[in-house]
């Protein structure tokens, strides 16, 4: 049933998205003619630059759109799939409510993964296109080669890649806290009244954000003063692995949050949603 | 063997406002059974608890010896009283998506009783009127050999000639080891069509219940008119 869920659901969200990632990709070509500018060897006149720079300022804007676009997307799907009257269909489908809110957690991984890819595409176009003088000359492959030997020589080189790995846990369980997050917060809303769930939703989720926001600068100010007294006494691969160590740490408290967020959500759902 | 149980059903949205308190009801099966109240006395929220839309407070529902979940979902053909597609979709993708979900559905006879409405599968649903939209939702419903069909307030809002169509096309589409229910307040309509009746009160109180016929042959008086005694205000 879980894929037949989601069939549905991909077909919804990606029926409009492909609209905004085809944009994304012509702004980032257009981005990287203006950012080109830049670096050609022609007489520019100084206006043109400026132009140029807000167009390179607009083509980035762009791409904040994108992603703002997509996750609205995702989380309409979710709001009118369960919560309006599509809701009568959804809840007597035979499925499992945990299976449709399974469907939907998915489809905001899948969808942010496609449009973290587009705009890792459209990053790459834009650098093309704005540096093609340098990336295709020698002087590129010597600077390469210089960076490499550099990164090589440093005796902890390999911290870099387990830093690498980690990061990329770390970004992933924040994009899924996110949306568990935003999931949470029309449920909740969608419980506690029954019209204007979206603005409802929208005070839950700044209001909570403000305070773990608040939390989180707390623990900041008088964790981070600690791990300074800390590192100056370690030595250079001990502050390596504490550095490890808490990126482990806060992978753990993200997926026990991540839990926590699924629950609520779940609950909401299967034990107190009131669809008439 | 029952095709519905309902135990000590209570439910309530606000405190100290009960919707339904301590309804106990069953319905046997291949029987036609028509849920007959008064505006606001819980028959649409009764509905929706053994449809799996709404929880109830305290109770239990089964539906053929299943509690409400997965499988009584399956077993259940739930009509609202409300369109419940999103309007993006076309009428072919409906179809579609019934067959994916449902085992039980006949695609083939869906596209008949769409054809006889001369209703094209193309068409997408935000250019249908509402009560087209509400007979495609039914032609859907309808078009699956379910155990129990669940209809929330099918006439309602629609001209007597649709009434006299989806009447018809609900006596002759439906599995005939299966159950209806009907909800209305559209007796004289629907009277026609029932096997057994159930009078609810308010609070989900049975005031009367029994077989249409024969409360027809004892009292002399239609099942509207027997409504009109009983809920008298």
């Amino acid at each position: 049933m879980l894929k037949k869920l989601m069939k549905y659901d991909l077909k919804s969200v990606f029926k409009i998205w492909w609209i905004g990632a085809v944009s994304s990709i012509a702004f980032s070509i257009a981005g990287g003619f203006a950012g080109g500018l830049y670096f050609t060897d022609w007489d520019i006149p100084k206006s043109i630059l400026v132009i140029a720079i807000f167009a390179l300022v607009l083509v980035f804007l762009g791409f904040a759109a994108f992603g703002v676009f997509s996750d609205i997307l995702v989380y309409l799907r979710y709001y009118k799939n369960l919560f309006t009257d599509e809701g009568y269909l959804t809840f007597t489908l035979p499925a499992k409510r945990s299976t449709v809110l399974k469907s939907k957690v998915l489809l905001s991984y899948i969808t942010f993964s496609a449009t973290a890819f587009v705009l890792f595409i459209d990053t790459v176009i834009l650098t093309l296109i704005a540096g093609r003088e340098y990336w295709f000359s020698k002087d590129f492959v010597e600077d390469f080669k210089y960076f490499i030997e550099e990164f090589l020589a440093y005796d902890y080189y390999y911290y870099a890649f387990i830093y690498l790995a980690l990061g990329i846990i770390l970004f992933a369980l924040l994009a899924l806290a996110g949306y568990l997050f935003a999931y949470g917060c029309i449920a909740i809303a969608s419980v506690l009244v029954k019209k204007a769930k979206i603005a409802v939703a929208i005070g839950i989720y700044y209001g909570a954000s403000s305070v773990l926001s608040f939390i989180m600068t707390i623990f900041y100010l008088f964790g981070m003063t600690s791990l300074m007294n800390l590192f100056y006494r370690l030595t250079e691969v001990g502050t390596l692995n504490s550095i490890m160590m808490l990126l482990i740490m806060v992978i753990f408290l993200l997926c026990a949050f991540c839990c926590l967020l699924y629950y609520v959500t779940h609950w909401c759902i299967d034990k107190k949603l009131n669809l008439a | 063997m029952n095709v519905l149980d309902c135990v000590n059903i209570n439910k309530s949205y606000h405190k100290n406002k009960p919707v339904l308190e301590n309804l106990n009801l069953t319905i046997p099966q291949g029987r036609i059974v028509g849920l007959l109240g008064p505006n606001g006395c819980g028959k649409s929220t009764l509905i929706k608890m053994i449809a799996g839309i709404l929880q109830p407070n305290s109770g239990d529902i089964f539906v053929d010896g299943n509690p409400v979940g997965e499988k009584s979902c399956a077993l259940i053909s739930y009509l609202p009283e409300r369109t419940y597609f999103s309007n993006s979709m076309k009428v072919k993708d409906i179809l579609t998506y019934f067959k994916d979900f449902y085992s039980d559905f006949d695609i083939e006879r869906a596209k008949q009783l769409l054809n006889d409405l001369r209703i094209d599968v193309n068409a997408s649903l935000k250019t249908l009127s509402k009560g087209t939209k509400e007979k495609v939702q039914l032609i859907l419903v309808m078009s699956r050999n379910a155990k129990l069909y669940l209809l929330d307030e099918p006439i309602a809002g629609v001209d007597p000639a649709a009434r006299e169509y989806i009447l018809s096309t609900i006596v002759s589409n439906y599995n005939p080891e299966a159950s209806i229910v009907i909800t209305t307040h559209l007796i004289t309509d629907v009277e026609q069509v029932l096997d057994d009746f159930i009078f609810m009160g308010y609070g989900g109180q049975i005031m009367m219940a029994g077989n249409a016929e024969e409360a027809r042959n004892e009292t002399g008086k239609s099942l509207d008119e027997l409504f009109k005694e009983v809920f008298r205000c």
